[in-house]
């Protein structure tokens, strides 16, 4: 569990030229996209797209030289010589920037990750308001370290709220694809 | 007039009037916390309840609802990061690292303080406004909303001044975004055979997904309460106190904010989304001497775009209520309600027969601001305290909120879908330290900027460049991309990181 804490991603300038071509390459896919549409509707994505692409090659070139100078041994102990160029792509200050991901991090995303594929799964085979009445206990008690009863509480809460919604606010649910509840009854 | 204000005023404070509009504030403050409902929403779901009603309860129902939603949205924006509504995504940008620092209750105290101020401008600007407003909006033609909407756009090079490129490529990313569905000028584009995108793309849903995903991951994986440093309950009141103050003491940000919030609630289809941009990023650019504490908790990034988000309620009504043009869509579910109570909306308006009418729309919505603040003051101090819930208790709540919310878009699975595969953007952006406002923005103002573009083309030729209000909001877009650009944004001071750390 002790492990280094690696630095954020948005200071690996290995990554950000991975995420500058995947950027570029989805530019590239809209632009030979809209060579379908009508001519009227085909200008704007274009326009979009060629200056989308300009500027992912623009921060390509930036990022390449990044990481060519973080490859280059130091020599000294002065600060790096491209802390300018890095300014260009590090993390902006008008922004909610991330803390770094450790390794138990990314195995917590993992988990969340898969609650929530689990969460959509439900809906789609029971529908929300009951996948919801299943899954919030069972994540509560499990990662929220909850007792039984208080659980089972919050989740008869949140369903009567969502009928209160339903009722008052004419707010809707994701339906299920197999009405279970509706065979059952 | 005066004494026309003076009748309006008796109008609407006779008991069966007035609790129409505390149950219409009731409606709105609560539709206002819940993420991904705004004014649209809580204006449908009243609109079959007003046929037959008394004009003045209805307007007063109708009204009070519409003014308080950008109140009481502020709560999920300060305290959970996620966007309560369209128009109170700006205020994400300071509020939540305030609470992020245990400086929540202050946030709100700012926030409700600078909605409840901002609201009694614009109904005081709607007010004045009302003999000399139609001039005004219309001058105003394609060319000159092109250009305001460019001004929106402009606001990019200031939210990302660490990262010119990076904001770029994100500004470009939503405005391909904003192009996905039918086109304004005919046709459809990058539908790939899913039906569900034939309406385009919601911009609940990208909010959504762009910052209320990303947080929800990072606060699970992190296994930790919102607010680093846990305060007692005395902290949370004097915290509320504080920050009404800072809005006092900011008195000149929330006229400020308030004079851009009518402003653009006048141009039709601008609208608070983008007038909050351009509030934050004005504010940030006049901050001279410590304005890299934007976007780091900065109370003054909180008022700004609070007091134009209600001030800009009064500003949609000019064009609604006196042209027949709703500036927004719940001014255009609004119009629709005003059909169902009788009242014909136009130039008449403005007669001495109707202006009693009229100025109950004033008058409520002052009323209704300052009810919705003093609610919000008196439930703070107890919402408040989410911020201190561990977030594996609170997170699994909110998914299944964010997930309700992202579902009253279409009601159908791809809402779904798409909510999670733009929250997967955002939080990649947000891992790399890509700026996610640019993409927010470009896709607000993609289409505006391709309709105004399209009909300035058609109707003016290119000769639209030379028109003389043109002209000076394009000196201003230059002037402000070039001391964008070249100010960017200092280091962390490192004060600044020993006081973020603790």
């Amino acid at each position: 569990m002790s492990q280094p804490e690696r630095p954020p991603a948005s200071a690996d300038p290995a990554r950000q030229v991975a995420a500058d071509a995947v950027v570029i390459l989805v530019f590239a896919i809209a632009l030979i996209a809209s060579r379908d549409f009508a001519p009227v509707a085909r200008w704007f994505p274009t326009a979009v797209g060629l200056v989308g692409m300009a500027a992912g090659a623009g921060k390509l070139v930036v990022d390449l030289l990044a990481v060519r100078r973080a490859n280059r041994p130091a020599v000294t102990g002065e600060p790096e010589p491209d802390a300018a160029a890095a300014d260009l792509t590090a993390a902006p200050a008008a922004d909610l920037t991330a803390a770094p991901l450790t390794a138990a991090g990314r195995r917590e995303l993992l988990v969340w990750l898969g609650l929530i594929a689990v969460l959509l799964a439900l809906i789609g085979l029971i529908g929300l308001v009951a996948a919801a009445a299943v899954w919030l206990p069972a994540v509560l008690w499990w990662k929220g370290k909850r007792s039984v009863p208080l659980a089972a509480g919050g989740a008869v809460g949140v369903v009567v709220v969502m009928m209160l919604m339903e009722a008052e606010l004419h707010v809707r649910w994701p339906d299920a694809l197999f009405d279970i509840y509706g065979m059952l009854t | 007039m005066f004494e026309a204000a003076g009748a309006a005023l008796t109008a609407l404070l006779q008991p069966d009037r007035l609790q129409w509009l505390l149950l219409g504030v009731a409606i709105g403050l609560v539709i206002g916390a819940l993420p991904g409902l705004g004014g649209i929403a809580g204006m449908s779901v009243l609109i079959p309840f007003v046929f037959g009603m008394d004009p003045y309860s209805g307007i007063a129902l109708l009204v009070g609802m519409m003014a308080v939603t950008s109140t009481s949205d502020t709560f999920m924006s300060v305290l959970l990061g996620v966007p309560g509504s369209s128009s109170s995504q700006a205020t994400i940008m300071d509020g939540y690292p305030m609470t992020r620092r245990g400086e929540g209750a202050r946030a709100l105290g700012a926030s409700f303080m600078a909605s409840m101020l901002g609201g009694l401008v614009g109904a005081v600007a709607l007010f004045a406004l009302l003999p000399v407003a139609k001039p005004i909006v219309l001058a105003l033609k394609a060319p000159e909303l092109l250009l305001l909407s460019l001004l929106g756009v402009s606001m990019v090079a200031i939210l990302s001044r660490a990262a010119p490129l990076a904001g770029l490529v994100a500004a470009c990313l939503g405005l391909l975004i904003s192009s996905i569905g039918p086109a304004p000028a005919g046709g459809e584009r990058f539908m790939f055979t899913w039906d569900y995108l034939y309406g385009g793309i919601s911009i609940t849903l990208v909010a959504l997904g762009l910052f209320a995903i990303p947080e929800l991951l990072d606060l699970v994986v992190e296994g930790r309460s919102i607010a680093q440093r846990p305060n007692g309950s005395l902290r949370f009141g004097r915290g509320l106190v504080t920050g009404a103050l800072d809005s006092i003491r900011h008195f000149w940000l929330l006229l400020w904010g308030g004079f851009l919030g009518i402003v653009f609630g006048l141009l039709p289809g601008i609208g608070g989304s983008v007038s909050q941009w351009i509030v934050y990023g004005s504010t940030t650019q006049l901050a001279r001497k410590d304005r890299h504490r934007f976007g780091r908790g900065d109370v003054r990034g909180v008022i700004a775009p609070e007091s134009a988000n209600n001030s800009g309620d009064a500003g949609t009504l000019v064009p609604t209520l006196l042209f027949g043009i709703p500036g927004n869509g719940t001014t255009a579910v609004l119009l629709g309600g005003l059909i169902l109570l009788g009242v014909s909306v136009g130039p008449d308006m403005v007669s001495d027969a109707n202006l009693p009418f009229l100025l109950t729309v004033t008058w409520t919505l002052a009323i209704a601001n300052v009810v919705a603040a003093a609610c919000c003051f008196l439930a703070a101090r107890y919402i408040v305290r989410l911020s201190v819930v561990p977030s594996r208790v609170f997170v699994p709540f909110l998914l299944v909120l964010v997930m309700v919310a992202a579902y009253q878009n279409s009601q159908l699975w791809g809402d779904i879908v798409l909510l999670f595969a733009l929250g997967a953007l955002g939080w990649a952006m947000k891992r790399l330290g890509w700026p996610r406002p640019p993409l927010l923005i470009g896709f607000v103002l993609g289409t505006t900027v391709e309709r105004y573009l399209r009909i300035s083309i058609d109707r003016y030729g290119w000769e639209f460049l030379s028109r003389p209000v043109v002209i000076v909001v394009a000196a201003i877009i230059v002037a402000l991309l070039v001391l964008g650009l070249r100010r960017r944004a200092p280091a962390t001071p490192p004060a600044l990181v020993r006081e973020e750390a603790a």
